[in-house]
């Protein structure tokens, strides 16, 4: 896994983050999943403990796509 | 004889080694494969299928055939070096390498092509396999466990550079020295011996093994000092050049893989780097330059080359002679003129593939390059750059000798002739990746390294087309096998260590039985005492706690503290239970619900002062607690203004229970305010530090919950102890809840029941705007189908206790309707209890139904789930 | 073309490779079928088998972006077990045993099923009294399920280590007799020879771009190749189930996560049955000498077939914690599959708003087992546009109801 851009910390190694998946309009079950690039929700569990908004390719898992 | 030494081991060099019980001398420190050619040692291993003598092939890594046991493991005969003691031996053979019963499979080869156990072995409907797969799981795999059990000593570490160079050839070395010049923090890692280089810092024999995603890069470095065996590197490197070399390319022919058949590039470096000569007489079969160009190196090293055979002459090794190699049969293309060479060594020179494994193995794309009929990679990828020189050799791209039957191996390792690629692309299997999973092709442990290209050539061939179009497999980590310990993290008590309160050790001195709970915490589950087993001991600490007190280490438990003006709005939301209202110095049962309405946590929140709550959370949930926390907080309702603060660690927690739990506590000095009343909370002074005492519980008694920091917890624990108080483990916890009928989100949660399947709907203030899982509770109320039920059973024989998971069965008796979900015997009722999850279970009170048992259903009948102290009253005195 | 047998070997061996015959045949592709199936891996080609042998419905196309079975098919770790919590599920895995039995002889083709029986090791007490639950159910459906003691794990399993201090020591562990496993391609395989000696026509890389509508109902698929007609389209695809469906306009309760495996250097039998250690490792050996290893899926939702290398330390680590003489074996290879994981880890086996428009889709690590009945039930319920009672709990409406079938417990923790 590539390192995630924690806008606080800088990049720092994934096992650190818990990530919650896309931002896009949440039903409770269903979901986008999109292949491409999305908006997901990220938590630095292990670090500055917020709630980041990072863009990914869910195709190629870069970040900032 | 055939091999030998070109100059004789210098003297204190050489050491003596057994092989396969044979003793041997070698020069220390040299690979095995070269002590045993000049040994004259031919025949070293059988081959996977046909159990077909081989010898060696390659060098260093790029080895399909000659695996050996040793007392630690399996290992190559290339890579092993010869040291005092080496005791090796040949694998997959019986009784010996040179006599193997197995072999019998080659004189049936014709009836085994590629795919053949899809055809056979079934007898009628199938039935036979069983008894047929037996016997081909022993002739087939290839090593041994390690006889010696003594684990590999491996330890991790981690880098960071701004470039790393992966080969420490000339190009290697190259792109160090220039990188060196540009600054940052280089690095140069290879796998044998590398000079020196100022400004880099080099990694000698260090295997990279993996490339991974953002410039991860695995590499396992062997002896790094006396004690340890491997050094497993995890290296992030912003850029990395990959110079990884080539390897030589086999030719095709009949019996291509009988012992003294081997690619030219080995046969040379075992004669230039180790002085051993394969052969006395080497046959050079070739189809581009550098044949003849290592056939010259050879002759003036002394080694005989009678003859380099060009595939671009019109001529072709047909077929090797003898098993081991005698001779070399030549004939021309069409067939003709067939003549045979005397030679113990026929050396294949199919020119060279790039090793572009590393650029594949993070997603790296190739081309194809028609000079060199290779797969090269198509420009860098994720900041790996592959330097890799090819010559340019006037290759002809054309590798296979005319068939004269017999076997024509494509893959040494897997045991796959040409034939069998061409059957397989007939029959259908005529992609690439089937054509793999057919045939094995590229699946043995070199993985392919030598058989790839032979093979898309073979297949591109029986298409029609160019190998470009056939494409590649997909290269996978690890580049070469690797040990699972080399790879693993920490183990034993690394492995998910074990979360322990200040009062692990008392619990431990006083002989609790320790198990894992939830969240990595060790807990006690009893505390057996002159022998007792589980249920007395159960027993005993149940009884204190209803008629005397008992003492409990509850510190694991999920505590918050949330802080600010809008705390109450935000627990509001967070929770369904209403908190805001709550009075300063009392508590309230809440729930936590998923999104959809199911219970996801349960627990007693606390308000200390306008602004303050103090919240407790179950164990298990504690982090996911804290995510969801944080989750409300900055992305569902940032216009609240509140911190959480986690404290689970920050507070040891003390529950004193039981009737006599006020006197105990006076005998231990300490009185709580008088007017803390049931579920209240207040601030007291113990030890002249803060501390918080709360009237709650999970037992039904009389109940102090004292939170203090960690540092005085042994002391208040000895004080109890001494006032005479019994400790109470998790078991006796267990049945104190059932008693009462309170849930466990562990054990009726289930992840189906939403609150009012478990009764709760009293702690669910759906009058309240908006919380967590209020849309699907008011959703699931139009929903009719049956929901899961909390309801108490009791079981018709009181002596019997209901196992906890037995399925509860439906009047069709065919099925479950739901299923015990807690069970225990109660020494206060004097009888058995259990709780269940039961569908539509409210509206079958009083009735019986059965519970499924091996020995035949058990009758229990369906009661509310409350058994003792019904009103209450014991817990609020 | 009937079931491959010995003649055939013998017939190859005396007259070479030009008598080889091709196992499955591509036809040229018609503008229209009766049905379409999106996904030519074991799920989708045993459906196609099930509807002409069992429907007579032999104008069906299987369309595949890739090679035959080269998804999930290809990837996944070849476990067959029922050992599962909740009832719908262990039906209709225990109706799965008795079809694996006899897959070869009613494909005429050696799928190598092996009923070898599984080993679950039990280490913590939560998960004792999960199985004990499980153990139940199962007795219910008539699939044998026994807990039994460490040692008699031991005699399973010899390469299990007890000795020492362990930080999960082996409480006890359980023993599910009929579970076995297969050769996964040959699954594919076999399916796709009998199917195509039927009339289905299979067609690989050739990718549906879209499923076409024509108002409520589906009208064709559009793919690689053009627009194909039909009336019914069924989806039997894994790791991209999202992406087709919302050409649909459907939104599905699916994220799509990587899923790992590995294997050892061959060895010579060493594991006679599968061996589990519940969410962390679990490993059987193939015929071919191979230990093949799996644990839990990568943390991270991905479309990318590749494995992030904490999952490697942490599989390894529980790997060799359980049976250290495997720390000197060597691992292989690592490859890894994008999973369809479903909101409440139970696959979804339905119809959909759309009509003539069905899914067979979130089946997470589990889809390998599920083959002959997904197929069967599936091609049943594309036939006659009404599920039967083993997937009547795998409807996609459950989630619009808001009754999930959740496949894992909450965290069983007695506290």
């Amino acid at each position: 896994m590539r390192l995630v851009p924690c806008p606080h910390c800088g990049p720092r190694e994934q096992a650190e983050f818990v990530c919650l998946g896309e931002t896009t309009p949440r039903e409770i079950y269903f979901r986008d999943n999109a292949k491409g690039p999305v908006e997901e929700l990220w938590w630095h569990k292990h670090g500055c403990r917020q709630w980041l908004k990072l863009a990914r390719n869910t195709a190629s898992n870069e970040f900032g796509a | 004889m055939s091999g030998y030494r070109l100059k004789p081991i210098p003297p204190g060099d050489d050491v003596e080694f057994e092989f396969g019980g044979r003793t041997l001398t070698g020069h220390r420190g040299e690979p095995l494969a070269a002590a045993l050619l000049a040994s004259g040692i031919r025949v070293v291993a059988r081959s996977f299928k046909y159990h077909r003598p081989r010898g060696i092939v390659g060098y260093g890594r790029h080895e399909p055939n000659a695996h050996v046991g040793t007392a630690k493991g399996n290992a190559l005969a290339t890579i092993l070096r010869v040291e005092d003691g080496l005791k090796a031996w040949p694998l997959n053979c019986w009784p010996s390498v040179d006599f193997d019963f197995g072999a019998l499979a080659d004189r049936f080869g014709a009836l085994l092509p590629a795919g053949f156990y899809y055809k056979t072995f079934m007898g009628p409907g199938g039935r036979f396999w069983p008894i047929f797969e037996p016997m081909i799981q022993r002739m087939a795999g290839i090593g041994k466990l390690p006889t010696d059990p003594a684990p590999l000593r491996v330890e991790k570490r981690y880098a960071h550079c701004e470039t790393l160079i992966v080969g420490g050839g000339i190009a290697g070395q190259q792109a160090a020295r220039d990188a060196a010049k540009a600054g940052g923090r280089v690095w140069l890692i290879d796998d044998g011996d590398v000079p020196e280089i100022s400004g880099v810092t080099v990694l000698r024999d260090t295997l990279v093994i993996a490339r991974h995603e953002g410039g991860l890069f695995v590499a396992v470095e062997r002896n790094p000092n006396a004690a340890f065996e491997a050094r497993t590197w995890k290296i992030r490197a912003a850029r990395a050049i990959l110079a990884t070399g080539t390897v030589e390319r086999p030719m095709i022919f009949r019996d291509n893989d009988r012992p003294g058949v081997m690619l030219l590039s080995a046969v040379r470096r075992y004669a230039r780097d180790h002085g051993v000569a394969a052969g006395k007489s080497v046959v050079v079969f070739t189809n581009n330059d550098s044949g003849h160009r290592h056939a010259r190196e050879l002759t003036e090293m002394g080694i005989a080359v009678p003859a380099v055979i060009d595939l671009r002459d019109g001529e072709a090794v047909v077929a090797a002679l003898g098993c081991p190699v005698r001779g070399a049969r030549i004939a021309k293309l069409d067939g003709s003129g067939t003549r045979d060479i005397a030679c113990d060594v026929i050396a294949m020179a199919g020119g060279f593939t790039p090793l572009v494994h590393l650029h594949s193995h993070a997603g790296g794309k190739l081309r194809y390059a028609r000079d060199f009929a290779a797969f090269l990679p198509d420009g860098s990828h994720d900041g790996a750059e592959t330097r890799i020189d090819l010559p340019q050799d006037h290759l002809l791209a054309r590798w296979e000798a005319p068939d004269t039957g017999g076997k024509a191996f494509v893959d040494f390792g897997a045991d796959v002739t040409a034939a069998d690629v061409r059957l397989a692309a007939r029959e259908g299997y005529d992609g690439v990746e089937l054509l793999k999973r057919y045939t094995t092709l590229g699946m043995a442990p070199d993985q392919g390294r030598l058989s790839n290209m032979n093979a898309l050539d073979i297949l591109a061939r029986e298409k029609g087309v160019t190998p470009d179009l056939v494409g590649t497999t997909t290269f996978r980590p690890p580049f070469v096998p690797t040990e699972f310990a080399a790879l693993a993290e920490p183990t034993g008590k690394l492995l998910k260590p074990s979360r322990t309160t200040t009062l692990t050790a008392w619990h431990e001195r006083a002989g609790a039985v320790m198990y894992e709970s939830g969240a990595n915490w060790r807990r006690p589950g009893y505390y057996p005492q002159n022998g007792e087993n589980l249920d007395a001991a159960c027993a005993r600490e149940c009884f204190a706690v209803r008629n005397a007190v008992g003492v409990y280490d509850s510190s694991p438990l999920g505590k918050f503290e949330v802080i600010g003006q809008d705390a109450g709005a935000f627990l509001d939301f967070v929770y369904a239970t209403r908190l805001s209202d709550l009075a300063p110095g009392r508590g309230r049962y809440a729930l936590q619900l998923h999104e959809d309405g199911r219970l996801f946590d349960d627990g007693i929140v606390f308000r200390l002062s306008p602004e303050r709550y103090f919240v407790t959370t179950t164990t298990g949930n504690a982090d996911a607690c804290l995510q969801r926390f944080e989750y409300c907080r900055q992305v569902l309702r940032p216009d609240l203004r509140v911190h959480i603060v986690p404290v689970t660690e920050q507070w040891a927690d003390i529950v004193v229970c039981g009737p006599q739990a006020r006197d105990a506590l006076a005998k231990a000095g300490i009185a709580p305010p008088r007017d803390l009343g049931f579920m209240g909370m207040a601030e007291i002074e113990l030890f002249r530090r803060r501390c918080l005492i709360a009237r709650a519980g999970f037992t039904g008694e009389l109940s102090f919950e004292i939170l203090l920091p960690n540092s005085a917890a042994p002391a208040l624990w000895d004080r109890m102890i001494a006032a005479g108080a019994v400790p109470v483990g998790s078991e006796a916890n267990h049945v104190l809840r059932i008693e009462k009928g309170f849930i466990s989100v562990g054990h009726e949660g289930d992840g189906i029941a939403g609150p009012d399947d478990l009764g709760l709907g009293f702690a669910v203030h759906a009058a309240k705007p908006d919380f967590v899982g209020k849309a699907a509770l008011l959703r699931d109320r139009t929903d009719t189908s049956p929901r899961p039920q909390l309801v108490g059973l009791l079981a018709r024989d009181p002596d019997f206790v209901l196992p906890e998971g037995a399925a509860i069965l439906r009047a069709d008796a065919a099925r479950g309707r739901g299923y015990v979900t807690a069970s225990c015997r109660s020494g206060a009722l004097g009888r058995s209890l259990a709780m269940g999850l039961l569908e539509d279970g409210r509206a079958l009170m009083g009735q019986t139904v059965s519970v499924s048992l091996p020995g035949g259903d058990a009758g229990a009948i369906v009661v509310k789930p409350a058994f003792y102290d019904v009103s209450g009253g014991r817990q609020r005195v | 073309m009937g079931a491959y047998s010995f003649a055939d070997l013998l017939r190859h061996a005396f007259r070479g490779p030009g008598s080889a015959e091709r196992a499955w045949r591509e036809r040229p592709l018609k503008d229209r079928y009766d049905a379409i199936i999106v996904g030519a891996g074991g799920h989708g080609l045993a459906t196609a088998y099930n509807l002409a042998a069992r429907h007579g419905l032999r104008d069906v196309l299987v369309l595949d972006k890739g090679w035959l079975g080269g998804g999930n098919t290809g990837r996944n770790t070849v476990t067959i077990r029922a050992n599962y919590l909740r009832e719908e599920s262990i039906r209709f895995h225990a109706e799965g045993l008795k079809l694996w039995r006899e897959l070869s002889g009613v494909l005429g083709y050696n799928v190598m099923f092996s009923e070898r029986g599984q080993l679950d090791l039990i280490q913590t007490w939560a998960k004792l009294r999960d199985v004990k639950r499980r153990q139940s159910t199962l007795r219910l459906a008539g699939v044998p399920f026994d807990i039994v003691s460490p040692v008699e794990a031991k005699r399973r399993v010899p390469i299990l280590d007890l000795e020492g201090d362990k930080r999960l020591p082996v409480l006890a562990a359980t023993w599910h007799p009929t579970a076995g496993i297969a050769r996964h391609d040959a699954v594919a395989w076999g399916y796709a020879r009998a199917a195509s000696a039927l009339g289905v026509n299979i067609v690989q890389n050739c990718e549906v771009r879209s499923i076409a509508r024509a108002g409520g109902k589906v009208a064709g698929v559009e793919t690689a190749r053009g627009f194909i007609a039909a009336d019914k389209v069924a989806l039997a695809v894994s790791g991209h189930a999202s992406v087709l469906a919302a050409t649909a306009g459907l939104r599905l309760p699916i994220e799509t996560v990587p899923l790992q495996a590995f294997v050892s250097e061959p060895l010579k039998p060493i594991l006679s049955c599968i061996v589990n250690s519940p969410a962390q490792v679990y490993l059987c050996q193939s015929d071919k000498g191979e230990l093949v290893i799996g644990g839990g899926s990568d943390p991270v939702p991905s479309y990318v077939q590749r494995g992030d290398f904490t999952t490697i330390e942490r599989v390894a680590a529980h790997l060799v914690e359980l049976f250290p003489i495997l720390g000197r074996v060597r691992m292989l290879r690592q490859w890894a599959g994008a999973i369809d994981l479903c909101h409440d880890t139970s696959p979804i086996v339905s119809k959909t708003p759309v009509e003539g428009l069905y899914l067979d889709v979130g089946w997470g690590s589990g889809g390998f087992k599920a083959i002959p009945t997904a197929g069967r039930e599936f091609a049943d319920l594309i036939a006659k546009d009404m599920p039967g009672d083993l997937i009547g709990g795998f409807a996609l409406s459950r989630f619009e109801r808001g009754r999930p079938l959740y496949e894992t417990a909450g965290a069983s923790n007695r506290d």
